[in-house]
This record gives structure tokens, sequence and C-alpha cells, in this order.
């Protein structure tokens, strides 16, 4: 019985991978989200920082989502 | 009506009502009595079927862990309002994602297994692809299908009384299909089907709906009236 060990680990290293990196960018946008709220509540203004870093952060996300789609749909094929 | 379509019938019925896996299973038991043992190339149902079944929710189960763990750590401090906003709406994107995953799998592996049975009895080329009603009932019964299975433990618990239960269940039928002729095979397709609507019937006693989708996993069938308890005077 001959089992591919390294498609196996491939398959686990990259999950395991695009996971925590995809969550963790969705968190900084979030905190990027927060940080524009937070300096509303405190000052009345937004924080530019806060909507750049949010904005970026929700567009690489919507591109991993759209990649991960692509992937999976046999019609992109 | 003839006994090839009786059978393509039962597969449909079995297919919709019973995860991929106990498909699978089925398929293992049916193989066996029809081809003998040898019909079975067990070490590949290891190296193909048993060991991803393993490991992937070991794959998953650490991508999640570090993942949530990540979540937490880094909004530990933030306006938690804003947080919990963020997170609501991340959820309802990765249970879409989710479905679509679950969805585009489960289906295809409910074509393969109706497609593989036509195949086998004749009704279509080696070739074939799947036909268009298999496509278009695969859909359909999904929605029918939708079982929730529970804690993990629950789950392996579940997968080792049913997995020999559906390879017998397939072994038998097969057994019955090839010595019972027409009559066995119609018997065979009507307790497929008494099977399939009696579970259908039974969870529609307490059915999920999106109002209890996320309640926990233990619900009662039989729904008594709270006893009544008298006040003190």
């Amino acid at each position: 019985m001959h089992l591919d060990w390294t498609a196996l680990g491939q398959v686990t290293a990259v999950s395991i991978g695009v996971t925590i990196a995809a969550v963790t960018v969705f968190a900084l946008g979030v905190l990027g989200v927060a940080r524009v709220e937070a300096a509303r509540e405190e000052n009345g203004t937004g924080s530019t920082l806060g909507l750049t870093q949010a904005g970026l952060c929700f567009v690489a996300c919507a591109a991993v989502v759209a990649y991960g789609i692509y992937l999976i749909v046999p019609q992109f094929h | 009506m003839d006994h090839i379509t009786f059978l393509v019938a039962v597969v449909i019925v079995t297919a919709l009502a019973f995860t991929p896996g106990m498909i699978f299973a089925g398929l293992v038991g049916a193989v066996w009595v029809g081809a003998g043992s040898h019909g079975v190339h067990f070490d590949k149902v290891v190296e193909k079927v048993l060991i991803p079944a393993v490991a992937s929710p070991v794959v998953a189960g650490v991508a999640a862990l570090l993942a949530t763990y990540l979540a937490y750590r880094l909004t530990d401090r933030a306006r938690k309002k804003s947080v919990t906003k963020g997170f609501r709406a991340g959820q309802i994107a990765s249970a879409s994602l989710v479905s679509l995953a679950h969805g585009t799998n489960d289906a295809q592996k409910t074509m393969g297994v109706i497609t593989l049975t036509l195949i086998s009895t004749g009704a279509l080329g080696h070739d074939a692809g799947p036909p268009l009603w298999v496509i278009a009932s695969a859909g359909l019964g999904r929605r029918l299908a939708e079982v929730r299975w529970g804690v993990a433990g629950r789950m392996v618990i579940a997968w080792m009384v049913t997995l020999p239960a559906a390879a017998l269940v397939g072994g038998v039928s097969a057994s019955v299909v090839t010595n019972g002729g027409n009559i066995g095979a119609v018997v065979v397709a009507l307790i497929g089907a008494a099977l399939a609507g009696g579970i259908v019937l039974l969870s529609r006693r307490n059915p999920v709906d999106a109002k209890n989708v996320n309640d926990a996993h233990e619900v009662t069938i039989r729904n008594e009236p709270p006893a009544k308890v008298g006040t003190a005077a």
C-alpha cells in the first residue's frame, strides 16, 4: 500500500497556512474598523489610518475568497 | 417496470438519504457480494478513503484552533462593539463558503454513485458522464438529506456503527437482487424507500430551521407538556 505522504503534507501545510493567514488579515481589518469607531467616539472625526487598514485587509480577504471560489468551481477552468 | 429501473430507484433514494460515507460503505458491501472479496481493493480503500477521512478532521481542527486563538489574541484589547460586529459579518461570509464547499462536494459524490450504478447495470455506456436528470435530482435531494451530526465523539461512534451496517445493507441488497430477480429488486426498492421516508418523517417531528439551527445538539423527539408545579400557599 503506497501512501503519497508528500501530497498529504502539502495539503496539510497549505490548509493550515492559508487559514491562519486569512483569519489574521481579517482580524487586522476588524481592528481597523475598531480604530475608526473608537476615534469617532473620542474625537468626533474618523481615523484615516484605521480606514486604510480596514480597506486593505478586507480587499485582501475578498481576493483570497475569490481565488478559492475560482479553484473550486469547474466552470472557471 | 423492469428491474434495472427499480434498482436505480433504490440507489437514488438511499444515496439521497444517507451521507456519502454510508454510500461508500454500501458500495463496498455490494461489490463484496457481487464480485467476491477480490473485487474490493482494500489497500486503495485505506489509502484513498480511510486515511484522508481521519486526516482531514485533524488538519481542520488544528487550523481552526490556531486561527481562533490568533483572532482572540489580536482583537483582545480593541473596542468590543466593533469587534463583535466585524466578526458577526465575517461569520456570515464563512458560513456561506462552508455551504458552497460542502454542496459542491456532496452533490458530486451522489451524482457519481448514481452514475456508477447506471453504468454497471448497462443503462449507460462505459465512458458516459452523469445524465442531466441525475445532476438535477442530486441538487433537489440534498435539501431532504441535510442531517446535523453532533460532537466529534458522537460522529466517530456513529461511523463505527453505521459503516459496517451500511456495508451489510449493501451486501444483503445485492444478494437479494442477484438471487431474487425482479421480485428481489422490487423488495429492496420498497424497503429502501420506506426507510428513507421514515427517517424524513421522524426528522420532521422536530424540524431544524433558522431559529434553532445553532442550538444544542440533543433534541427530544417527543414533547411532553411541562408538569404542573403547585405554588406554595
